[in-house]
């Protein structure tokens, strides 16, 4: 068979253009090229409001990502766990963390902590782990209203009562920043939140699949979401906000030279296409 | 330094599900079933600790029988009835109920913040690339919603300005499809930074070895058949 040949067969062009990929984004990772990191506005948008609650405040963090998306909402998710555990040390906030949507989020919370310097801070004092708490869209609204109301007891069994930190935390009136890191619409939680928290001034900043991004526009727009975070892009201008830089930026590179793959694919397959539609009259004519 | 075995394991799934990409094969097969197999067990552990923590704690240990956990605890088990002919009505209840809730729940934000909230325009006076944009939104919801409008045919004004619809219409779907394609992206590009870090790189080593096995497999396998 010759190259023609096997290059004509459709599952061959397939495969070449698989390898082609894997080199791109292999390359990267061995030879970093130090691409410039572009810092978009909602990602400091983002920074900025986690930045500016206030002494004392009360940051609630909703991991709904799940196992699947972590490659892309992870470096995000870290930094933003990292930034709030300094406001924790810096400005004696308390952070509340939930899951609402899949099991995962739980597990991911604690790979997300376990990459976070807690030596000094107390659970129950500092930050407290609702874990999963199954119901997503019912479990988004109700803790708007009584937050230990769904959550009788916290991921590890103790009654959420005789949390300290939680005697003064029960609803919107009490938070002062709300995240949710999601792998599927976010459109639940503008639901959910939105009316509240914006009556309150209390922010919603979402961390979300690019995938997802055309969807929240409107929102963001709109001003129903105060800002967002578009997956490994904001992760890594959100690394390089804190002084962090760690999985987001390693990735930046792999990714644009994955791009230029795919706008070459696309030329090259238009050009084709475009000589093949002006060659055809003359072969008629042949 | 140890070897770090679940990184091992992470890699070893994420290529053998990868091996797709070249044919449906043996190893892309164990990792579709171990994957499921782990999401279900892993489900069945924390709805056991959650019901232990939620249900059986407050109702059996602590006693507290007359309690609303009780009534929801009983729905849950009508689900259950579903597993007998005779008792698989039971399991409409709790069904309905949920279906009940999600629906009210949802609807219930659905007014300010997906409806209100978006018709209205934080200003029609702002300058640059704002202005320009509140113009695209304003005329692409409108000539999208006319494509929609069937009970006229699309001809003379209505014709033209649902046909720029359309466009419209495609553009958002374009780049809805991009950006999207842009996600999956991100996501392989994640795990090949894991494959090409230590101990990474040794099971992607192992991958490439055995990709080249099936190849030369494969051909042969041809030569054979012609």
């Amino acid at each position: 068979m010759s190259v023609k040949e096997w290059f004509a067969r459709r599952e061959n062009q397939d495969r070449t253009i698989f390898v082609l990929y894997f080199i791109l984004i292999a390359y990267p990772m061995l030879s970093p090229m130090g691409l410039p990191i572009p810092i978009g506005e909602p990602t400091i948008e983002s920074y900025e409001l986690l930045e500016n609650v206030p002494e004392g405040g009360v940051i609630v963090i909703v991991s709904d990502e799940g196992f699947p998306s972590w490659a892309e909402l992870g470096p995000g998710e870290i930094a933003v766990y990292r930034h709030a555990f300094k406001k924790v040390r810096e400005d004696d906030c308390k952070i509340v963390l939930l899951t609402s949507y899949v099991v995962d989020g739980q597990i991911l919370t604690e790979r997300c902590l376990s990459n976070v310097d807690l030596t000094g801070l107390e659970y129950g004092k500092h930050w407290v782990q609702l874990g999963y708490i199954p119901g997503y869209e019912a479990v988004l609204s109700a803790m708007m209203d009584d937050l230990k109301g769904i959550a009788p007891i916290d991921q590890f069994g103790t009654p959420t009562k005789d949390i300290p930190m939680l005697e003064d935390i029960n609803s919107i009136d009490d938070y002062d920043y709300l995240y949710a890191c999601t792998f599927t619409a976010m459109d639940v939680y503008i639901r959910q939140w939105g009316e509240k928290a914006l009556a309150r001034g209390v922010p919603i900043i979402i961390n979300m699949l690019s995938g997802t991004v055309p969807l929240a526009m409107p929102y963001y727009r709109a001003g129903t979401m105060t800002s967002y975070l578009n997956s490994v892009t904001a992760g890594s201008g959100y690394e390089k906000l804190i002084g962090r830089p760690g999985m987001g930026a390693a990735l930046m590179d792999a990714q644009s030279t994955a791009h230029l793959l795919g706008i070459a694919v696309i030329l090259f397959a238009q050009g084709a296409f475009m000589i093949k539609l002006l060659s055809k009259p003359k072969e008629v004519a042949a | 330094m140890a070897l770090d075995w679940g990184i091992v394991a992470e890699m070893a799934l994420v290529l053998m599900a990868w091996s797709l990409l070249y044919r449906e094969n043996f190893f892309f097969k164990i990792a579709e079933a171990l994957v499921i197999g782990w999401f279900m067990s892993m489900s069945l552990v924390v709805g056991l600790d959650i019901l232990k923590g939620r249900v059986y704690v407050p109702l059996v240990v602590e006693g507290k029988w007359l309690s609303p956990t009780l009534i929801v605890t009983i729905l849950g088990l009508f689900y259950l009835a579903r597993l007998h002919k005779d008792t698989r009505w039971l399991a409409r209840w709790p069904i309905s109920l949920m279906a009940g809730v999600a629906s009210a729940v949802a609807v219930k934000g659905v007014v300010y913040a997906q409806i209100i909230r978006l018709v209205t325009m934080k200003s029609w006076a702002a300058g640059g690339m704002t202005a320009f944009n509140n113009i695209v939104i304003l005329v692409f919801t409108v000539t999208g919603l006319s494509y929609f409008i069937f009970t006229r045919e699309h001809k003379g004004a209505l014709g033209a300005v649902s046909s720029f619809g359309l466009y419209a219409l495609m553009i958002t779907f374009g780049w809805v499809a991009g950006t999207y394609l842009m996600s999956l992206i991100s996501m392989s590009v994640g795990h090949m930074r894991t494959l090409m870090q230590v101990p990474g790189i040794y099971v992607s080593a192992v991958g490439v070895i055995v990709l080249v096995i099936g190849i030369i497999y494969d051909q042969k396998k041809a030569k054979t058949i012609v």
